[in-house]
């Protein structure tokens, strides 16, 4: 049982492609061979992509269905656009081992992420230049605050981090921390101004008061191990979204995309799956590998009360990107291409165009300045979002133009860009989440535990694929 | 005291005392080990009675908690799969993100030349000893804190051990491309 032969291994693809391409509903699964069970993955982000990977690796007949037309959910470049932008995961941790695997394993290139340019910011729609900010009237702050920028000001919060170990952040050791942030902030000296600040554009949660310290914390000391590793951060060759698609493409016709999962039964053989096209499959064991807004549209069977409470309560951060194509560079001395603002544009973040190809600036808009976008059609929001930019950016006017709006909270598969727990939600929920629930286990970014981002969708794959195995051996 | 709490208790002794010794924290993970092979595998009995649990609750909708269900434990191999993305098993191969593995077991921690080590381990002077590198497997970030081994375990005490006899054994019969 411990090897299995790349024979095997070929048989059960081909069975697998066989019976798929031909009935949906698979016959009872007769039990005993480990390569005759079924474990059907939900969700082809990278989360279910490390799972079906691990499965294969070890001659598990394994599938996985995704709703979506393309492969690598939250991971998402947009290929169409001229430079390739990310409107998902732009970065890579060099600790990300387990990404950074998948990439060598499907000849996918890395390559550290080029240096930004400057960055200035823009406050109640003034603009200051970094180098006038301490002394600039526009600057909210007082004290000794005044020196720091709204982006260090976050970082100052968290110099006596508390937090060491990579999974500190869910240990109960730590709830103490498990505290608004605000009120924490307050504690530290930071005042109305400076909290302010710090929640205009907060990614940890949509408004300052429901956002817990610890998950600052935590960012704060992966950012700090990162850095005493002393390796830049990465990004693919070509995009991001190479690296699902790689994983994707080791596991061939094993991948159906277009399937959207609606239901989830127990039937006398198993489980059973039914899509939104009243196409029904069947499987021994399931993981479900979605983001918590996802899980909340599928029928499933009974939850405990605390893991049903879980899946209703937990926010995720709501994310909107407009992505522009700067014709004309409009940067200069006076003008940085990057920007942080107070301000419904929230952050601006500008690539350079090469090769005389157009520039690329990203703006990203995240928590509650997202839903005033909401009502609007993309091509109105897009708009209005140009406008508004070319408001704070004369020197850009005319030379903008709209090339992709990626509304990440309204999306039904994704519903925002990644788990945000309110004070007190981690301890409460965090293991209710990831308990099994007959042989239905489940993964995705709000699962992870010692990694971040891409990487920590992956762990939580690869912690759901042997909690699936464990139960077909 | 239970598996889990001697973790916490470890954890937070690590947080109140800037100066602990590698000796103390050491022989909490032995200790946590230890504890967690008497009280039987911790994670297992968790799951399965979780199981259980949600299957008497609601005799319409049972789940199945048949012999099915009874998770099993993994063989050394199959348990490798939670180390594979970042270490390379086989003579020579290439480290990945962690490093090469072959014939880990008895030797020096930070022993690869070519391998970026955290300054923790590198100063560590660990030997890994079966013992040390369950205690690792479970908890690295408590044996060596601020190491860089960023895991948390997700295999059962017995699969531990399991895994261990693999990367003794199994090191010599691998392929060259060091499996995945
Ligand atoms: C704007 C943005 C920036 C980010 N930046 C970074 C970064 O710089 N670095 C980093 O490490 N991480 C970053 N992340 C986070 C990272 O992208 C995610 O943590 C990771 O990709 C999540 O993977 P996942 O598999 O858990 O979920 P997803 O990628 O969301 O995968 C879930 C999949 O399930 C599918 N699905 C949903 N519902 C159904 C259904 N009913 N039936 C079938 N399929 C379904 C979805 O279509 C999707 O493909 C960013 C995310 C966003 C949104």
């Amino acid at each position: 049982m411990s090897t299995i032969s790349v024979n095997k291994q070929r048989r059960t693809l081909l069975q697998s492609i066989a019976t798929l391409s031909l009935v949906p509903l698979l016959p009872p699964v007769a039990l005993g061979r480990l390569e005759d069970r079924r474990i059907i993955v939900v969700g082809a982000g990278l989360a279910g992509l490390a799972a079906a990977r691990v499965l294969s690796a070890q001659g598990v007949d394994v599938i996985v269905l995704e709703a979506r037309q393309r492969v690598g959910g939250r991971v998402y470049t947009l290929d169409s656009v001229s430079g390739h932008p990310e409107a998902g995961a732009n970065v890579l941790g060099s600790s990300y081992g387990r990404v950074i695997d998948s990439a060598r394993a499907g000849n996918v290139a890395l390559h550290p992420v080029p240096r930004g340019g400057a960055t200035g910011f823009a406050i109640g729609g003034q603009r200051i230049l970094a180098a006038e900010w301490e002394n600039s009237p526009a600057n909210p702050l007082s004290g000794p605050l005044r020196r720091l920028s709204p982006s260090a000001l976050l970082g100052a919060a968290l110099r006596d981090n508390p937090l060491r170990a990579s999974t500190d952040w869910q240990n109960p050791v730590f709830a103490n921390l498990d505290v608004p942030a605000d009120a924490y902030l307050r504690e530290l000296g930071f005042d109305d101004a400076a909290i302010a600040l710090i929640d205009a554009n907060n990614s940890y949660g949509n408004r300052i008061g429901d956002t817990s310290m610890v998950s600052f914390l935590r960012v704060g000391s992966n950012f700090a191990r990162g850095a005493a590793m002393g390796q830049p951060p990465l990004e693919a060759e070509g995009g991001n979204s190479r690296l699902p698609e790689a994983l994707a493409s080791a596991l061939g016709d094993r991948v159906k995309r277009g399937v959207d999962i609606t239901s989830v039964r127990t039937v006398s053989e198993g489980l059973r799956l039914e899509d939104s096209n009243g196409q029904s499959y069947e499987a021994d064991a399931l993981i479900l590998a979605l983001p918590i807004p996802a899980l909340r549209r599928l029928e499933l069977p009974p939850l405990s009360d605390l893991q049903r409470e879980g899946i209703d309560q937990i926010e995720y951060n709501k994310v909107t990107q407009v992505h522009l194509l700067v014709d004309t560079p409009y940067t200069s001395e006076q003008v940085p291409g990057s920007w942080w603002t107070d301000g419904p544009v929230g952050r601006l973040f500008l690539r350079e165009g090469t090769d005389g190809e157009p520039g690329n600036l990203t703006v990203w808009i995240n928590g509650d300045d997202c839903d005033k976008l909401r009502d609007l059609s993309t091509e109105e929001a897009g708009e209005q979002v140009r406008r508004q930019v070319e408001t704070l950016l004369p020197e850009a006017a005319g030379s903008l133009s709209v090339s992709a709006v990626v509304r990440w909270a309204d999306d039904p598969f994704a519903g925002g860009s990644w788990a945000v727990w309110a004070p007190g939600q981690i301890g409460r929920y965090l293991d209710a989440l990831q308990t099994p629930v007959g042989n239905i286990f489940f993964a995705g970014e709000h699962l992870a535990r010692a990694n971040p981002g891409m990487e920590g969708a992956m762990e939580s794959g690869e912690r759901a694929a042997l909690e699936a195995l464990r139960v077909i051996l | 005291m239970d598996c889990r709490s001697l973790i916490n208790l470890a954890d937070y002794l690590l947080h109140q005392t800037s100066q602990y010794s590698i000796a103390i924290l050491m022989y909490l993970g032995v200790l946590a080990l230890s504890s967690c092979s008497e009280s039987g595998p911790v994670n297992e009995s968790v799951t399965v009675a979780d199981q259980f649990q949600v299957s008497t609750e609601d005799a319409d909708n049972k789940l199945i908690a048949s012999e099915t269900t009874v998770p099993a434990s993994l063989n050394g191999s199959q348990a490798f799969a939670a180390c594979a993305s970042c270490h390379s098993l086989a003579e020579g191969a290439e480290h990945k993100v962690g490093p090469n593995l072959f014939g880990i077991v008895g030797s020096a921690a930070a022993r690869h030349e070519d391998f970026p080590y955290s300054p923790a381990l590198q100063e560590s002077s660990l030997m890994w000893t079966r013992e040390n590198l369950s205690a690792w497997i479970i908890n690295s970030e408590i044996l060596v804190p601020n190491s860089w081994m960023l895991y948390q375990n997700i295999l059962t005490v017995a699969e531990v051990s399991a895994l261990l006899d693999y990367l003794e054994n199994e090191a010599e019969s691998m392929p060259e491309n060091g499996g995945v």
